[in-house]
């Protein structure tokens, strides 16, 4: 969890500032917006070598969730 | 006291190009509006001639040539937090479309364009500009209007007007802007050389497209100053066009 908190700080502009958990609810943030999930995206694909479509991250509840699906996907 | 929107006081700015013409009168309009300034270029001595003439302390020099990977690399490195970003380097090249060797095109578009968008991206993904910063790119008028001889240099500059559009959007998150501006003609050793060989008819038929005739560098450096100052802070992805009126005059 500590290194996908990380990356997505690291990457995802939107993210940067934002004080990130493995509860975190991060689709509902008002930080969150369309370039967010494009960077997300690019992130996952080029740090874990998957793609995940859009609709899959929106239905993701917090980090666990996101976390478990990147790894359901390697 | 109100605060100075047009200062530069306490602004770190990059600028490339920063050895002759409108990046040397930027990084004079930039020291002089309070902000340490880090130029840059090929050619060391000229760079030391302007730092040591630039008004203020804390200003230093980077030798680099932008079309070589090794040279952005180490510049990245170098560079501290910088709260503008203004990208001067640039060429040209005349020759009818006909006449002109590929290897000239490329030169034109490798610096103009393609390492535009390498050093940007170099920048941005070390996250070397911070929150609430400008990038501003000298682009040119040309980029709209059709200048025989000038094919790859226009579609270049056009180019990069097209690709700072986008940077703006992508930046917005973190509140960085970024803008273009097109000269038209303004007299600088890289205007000097193009018009040696060309003839005083065609010469004096040029200016006669411009209703205040020729720029100088500070005519443009006045506006870099402002896209990197607190006053543009709502201005993004747009262009300015300082041309004394050429573009729309018939
Ligand atoms: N002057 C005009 O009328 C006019 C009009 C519209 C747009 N522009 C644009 O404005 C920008 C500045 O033009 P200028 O007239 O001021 O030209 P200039 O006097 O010839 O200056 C060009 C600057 O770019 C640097 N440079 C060139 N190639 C480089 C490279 N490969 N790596 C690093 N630095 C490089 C030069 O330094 P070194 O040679 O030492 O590397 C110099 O400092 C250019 O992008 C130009 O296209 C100019």
């Amino acid at each position: 969890m500590e290194t996908l908190i990380e990356n997505l700080k690291a990457n995802v502009d939107a993210l940067e500032d934002v004080e990130l958990t493995a509860q975190t609810d991060f689709v509902h943030l008002p930080q969150w917006d369309s370039l967010a999930l494009l960077s997300t995206m690019a992130m996952i694909a080029s740090e874990y070598g998957v793609n995940i479509e859009s609709q899959a991250i929106a239905g993701c509840k917090n980090l666990v969730d996101l976390e478990t699906l990147i790894n359901s996907k390697r | 006291m109100q605060k100075d929107l047009f200062s530069l006081e306490g602004k770190t700015v990059f600028i490339t190009g920063g050895s002759s013409g409108i990046g040397e009168a930027s990084a004079h309009e930039c020291a002089n509006a309070g902000a340490r300034v880090i130029i840059s270029g090929r050619n060391r001595e000229r760079l030391d001639d302007v730092l040591a003439s630039l008004k203020g302390e804390g200003h230093s020099a980077l030798v680099a040539d932008i079309t070589c990977d090794a040279d952005i690399e180490r510049i990245i490195k170098e560079l501290p937090a910088l709260d503008g970003f203004a990208h001067c380097a640039g060429m040209t090249m005349n020759a009818l479309l006909k006449f002109s060797n590929w290897q000239d095109i490329e030169a034109v578009l490798d610096t103009n364009l393609l390492c535009t968008i390498k050093l940007s991206q170099a920048l941005i993904k070390q996250r070397k500009i911070n929150k609430g910063g400008s990038m501003v790119y000298i682009s040119s008028v040309l980029a709209s209007v059709a200048f025989p001889g000038l094919s790859a240099y226009c579609a270049s500059k056009a180019g990069m007007q097209g690709f700072v559009r986008v940077l703006a959007v992508e930046m917005a998150a973190r509140q960085v802007r970024a803008n273009t501006i097109s000269p038209g003609s303004v007299q600088t050793p890289m205007t000097q050389a193009a018009s040696e060989g060309r003839s005083e008819e065609s010469i004096k038929a040029d200016l006669a497209k411009y209703p205040l005739g020729y720029g100088v560098p500070q005519d443009i450096a006045c506006a870099v100053r402002y896209f990197l100052a607190d006053a543009s802070r709502w201005v993004t992805g747009t262009d300015f066009v300082i041309d004394g009126g050429m573009l729309h005059y018939r």
